[in-house]
């Protein structure tokens, strides 16, 4: 009795020891990327928080302090709101163009009839593992006023009677990014919704079939909720695409004409690295626009991870 | 035994070669002006003949990614060891940070006494009467001229000889070229994408209708200061210079991709063929007589409203020298390539048609001028470019209101404004002008105040020299 009764407590205390010891050595391999995390991620965040109060043009002396007045600037200064809205449009047309578009070739891909399908699938996906710096500049030519392949074919399919000034007007310039963006990216939504397809349970398709469903009940009462989930997930990459174009949109139209495309990331760079203005860089501001357009952007994330939380909810 | 002779002769090549990188001074130069890069790679080649203690590695730049890569070396403490100065940091500026050095005292005796006295400017390339950057042309730098293609010209039926020179016969031309061009061929074409680029294209314009206003200046960046009244921004001029253009988009006299057309694009475009005239800057004449030796074509002067000159305004110093950051132990070996580039560089500058050089004596050099463009140019320049008045000659203590002003930007930048207006068809900028020169007078204000607040002794005064004539060169 005794011997157990000491028996015990010491079992415990070795089995203790060894997690303990268990729980260092995964420490011990968690800290490398702890430490890159704090390095490359974190530091930066908090950085760029901390920039956002000063006067800085990105060297010298951190000292002119500005409390919140580079914010204050932000919201008195016409060309933050141009970008800031410009980026949203662009995300809007991104996305409301590439789901349903990449959703209805995932669908005719994933037809079992179709022949050759995954010389298509490769063929959408091609754009997407393109540099988006040389699309930019290919499409430039393409979507030129003289001679422009875009042009050319809408003139010799007598669609139009004269050249479309493309990249020349605010509008039009807007709408070629879209365009150019949605293909660029279509590839890979497809691929996403193309797995979401290939997961669905084949027996509710059967039992539907059983029960007399067409393709179009089958497709609206089957296919769109269980593909919920995917959607959210392809709806957030769509986001992120569209918020992170700026290669593109810098070699494309380089946010002109004037600040026709000019989004936030080029109005950021512009501010932060460039003599824009011919003025000093003025990284303090250029900090504060991402600190407003990034807590904008996390609470739209928020807000969509909210809501397909309830919309599963409510589909359970 | 044997088999360990070629290790022992590898060691031995090796610990040479170690040997021999120890005793070589390596410098980096970085260039942001890609027209003197070749001619420079040229020089220091025949340096590292004369100098094999010393390796000059120049690393190139496109110009609008160096403002960046400067911020990013400066922040990182990682200037190289010699250096293009940027407007978006100032001489001043980087003295006052205590970035870079003097290179007075490792100059030779008699070194600045051959440049033209006006290369030594306060505020430019020296600070304190002590020179902190060597200069790589001449500060008497041309801006933006007119290229015209004759073979064009004549395919349209006008006379290749006889560009037009008002703003009225160039409409007048440009529309017949357009006309017999039958939607392959304009009259005008210019890469209108760059900020500084249109600013360039419209203030200059500008000077032609209101000369006794505001002169633009490389140095002054999105100003077009008036010296009689002392105005950082009069806006005389700027209406008509963009009805000028509005007048060419109606008729459709212009390329009508030149709104998203970068200017090297613009240049080949128009060099094939798809525009008879080209506005571009002086730095394109070089390239054009390097890759287009065939093409059959002439300078002259952007258009005016009257017939005038097309005025572009400097000061002395240079806006491209070069810098040795303050940290460098290698400014013995800089100062050596900056006096052996004065002696084996400048004159590959007119040979090579790129600019003028800060040597007198070389500029009246005949033999070094290969090209009659290139002569027609450098008279050309001597029409046009006036050297401004400076407050900072007035009152050296004026550099803090500089250095403070620099760092003043306006919300909507004037050169991105213009392509914005022109995009949308809105020729009406008068509301943009009236509130551009407000926030400009504004900063004037907030500057002078600033350098006060340090202890700067300046005042308002000494930005207005009512004796100023725009025609004139002011020192």
């Amino acid at each position: 009795m005794t011997s157990h009764a000491t028996g015990a407590p010491a079992t415990a205390r070795r089995r203790d020891a060894r997690n303990r010891g268990r729980r260092r050595w995964a420490y011990a391999f968690v800290l490398p990327q702890l430490v890159l995390v704090a390095a490359f991620t974190l530091y930066p965040i908090v950085m760029t928080h901390v920039y956002s109060l000063y006067e800085w043009p990105g060297f010298g002396p951190l000292d002119r302090f500005v409390g919140l007045r580079n914010f204050a600037r932000l919201i008195g200064d016409e060309l933050f709101w141009n970008a800031f809205q410009k980026s949203f449009v662009f995300m809007a047309g991104t996305v409301a163009l590439q789901l349903p578009l990449a959703l209805f070739i995932a669908i005719l891909l994933n037809s079992e009839r179709l022949y050759g399908r995954n010389v298509y699938r490769t063929l959408f996906f091609i754009p997407v593992v393109t540099t988006s710096a040389v699309i930019g500049i290919v499409m430039r030519s393409i979507f030129a006023s003289h001679d422009g392949l875009v042009n050319n074919g809408l003139l010799l399919l007598g669609l139009i009677d004269r050249p479309i000034r493309w990249l020349s007007q605010g509008d039009t310039a807007m709408l070629a990014l879209v365009l150019v963006a949605s293909w660029k990216w279509l590839g890979i939504k497809m691929i996403m919704w193309l797995a979401g397809l290939q997961s669905l349970p084949v027996e509710l398709y059967d039992a539907a079939k059983v029960d007399g469903a067409n393709y179009w009940q089958t497709f609206r009462h089957i296919t769109v909720p269980l593909l919920v989930p995917v959607g959210v997930v392809v709806l957030l990459f769509s986001m992120v695409d569209a918020l992170t174009a700026f290669d593109l949109i810098f070699t494309m139209t380089e946010g002109g004409p004037g600040f026709a495309t000019e989004f936030m990331e080029l109005y950021i760079y512009r501010y932060a690295f460039t003599s824009f203005a011919g003025g000093l860089p003025q990284l303090g501001y250029a900090s504060a626009a991402g600190v407003f357009f990034g807590i904008t952007v996390f609470l739209i994330s928020l807000a969509l991870s909210l809501l397909a939380r309830r919309v599963s909810r409510l589909r359970r | 035994m044997p088999r360990a002779r070629p290790t022992l002769l590898l060691l031995a090549l090796l610990s040479l070669t170690w040997h021999a990188l120890a005793q070589t001074t390596q410098l980096t130069m970085w260039v942001r002006t890609p027209e003197t890069v070749e001619l420079l790679g040229q020089s220091v080649e025949r340096f590292h003949e004369a100098n094999p203690d010393v390796r000059v590695r120049i690393v190139p730049f496109a110009a609008d990614a160096y403002p960046g890569a400067l911020q990013a070396a400066i922040s990182g403490g990682d200037l190289p060891d010699m250096f293009q100065v940027h407007n978006s940091v100032p001489v001043p500026r980087l003295v006052s940070l205590g970035l870079i050095q003097p290179l007075e005292p490792h100059f030779s005796e008699g070194f600045r006494d051959r440049f033209d006295p006006a290369t030594w400017w306060e505020g430019s390339t020296t600070v304190g009467g002590e020179i902190y950057a060597w200069p790589d042309r001449s500060f008497r730098r041309a801006s933006l001229f007119m290229y015209y293609n004759r073979h064009v010209m004549r395919e349209a039926g006008l006379d290749p000889d006889d560009p037009p020179v008002t703003w009225d016969a160039f409409a007048e031309q440009a529309t017949q070229v357009t006309e017999a061009g039958r939607g392959r061929v304009y009259g005008l074409h210019l890469g209108f994408t760059s900020g500084w680029f249109n600013e360039r294209v419209i203030m200059q314009l500008a000077t032609t209708a209101a000369p006794a206003h505001g002169v633009p200046a490389e140095h002054l960046p999105g100003r077009m200061v008036n010296w009689t009244t002392g105005e950082l921004f009069d806006p005389a001029g700027i209406q008509e210079a963009v009805d000028f253009f509005a007048g060419l988009m109606e008729t459709e006299a212009v390329h009508p991709d030149f709104l998203n057309t970068g200017r090297s694009q613009a240049t080949a475009q128009w060099a094939a063929g798809q525009a008879a005239f080209l506005f571009d800057g002086s730095w394109r004449l070089q390239e054009l007589l390097r890759t287009e030796p065939d093409l059959d074509f002439g300078i002259t002067m952007l258009p005016s409203l009257r017939g005038g000159p097309v005025l572009w305004g400097v000061e002395g110093g240079s806006q491209n020298a070069f810098a040795v950051p303050e940290r460098s132990p290698n400014v013995e070996a800089a100062t050596r390539l900056f006096e052996w580039l004065s002696d084996d560089y400048y004159p590959l500058l007119i040979e090579g048609a790129v600019d003028l050089t800060p040597i007198p004596a070389l500029n009246a050099d005949d033999s070094l001028y290969t090209s009659e463009a290139f002569r027609e140019l450098v008279r050309l320049t001597e029409l046009g470019t006036v050297v401004l008045p400076s407050p900072v000659m007035e009152n050296a203590e004026q550099l803090e209101t500089i250095v403070r002003l620099a760092g003043k930007t306006g919300t909507r930048p004037f050169g991105e404004s213009m392509q914005g207006f022109l995009a949308e068809g809105r020729f009406d900028v008068s509301d943009f002008l009236a509130g551009y020169g407000t926030q400009q007078r504004e900063f004037l204000a907030e500057a002078l105040e600033e350098a006060q607040a340090e202890g700067a002794a300046v005042s308002e005064g000494e930005w207005i020299f009512p004796d100023w004539e725009p025609t004139r060169n002011h020192y």
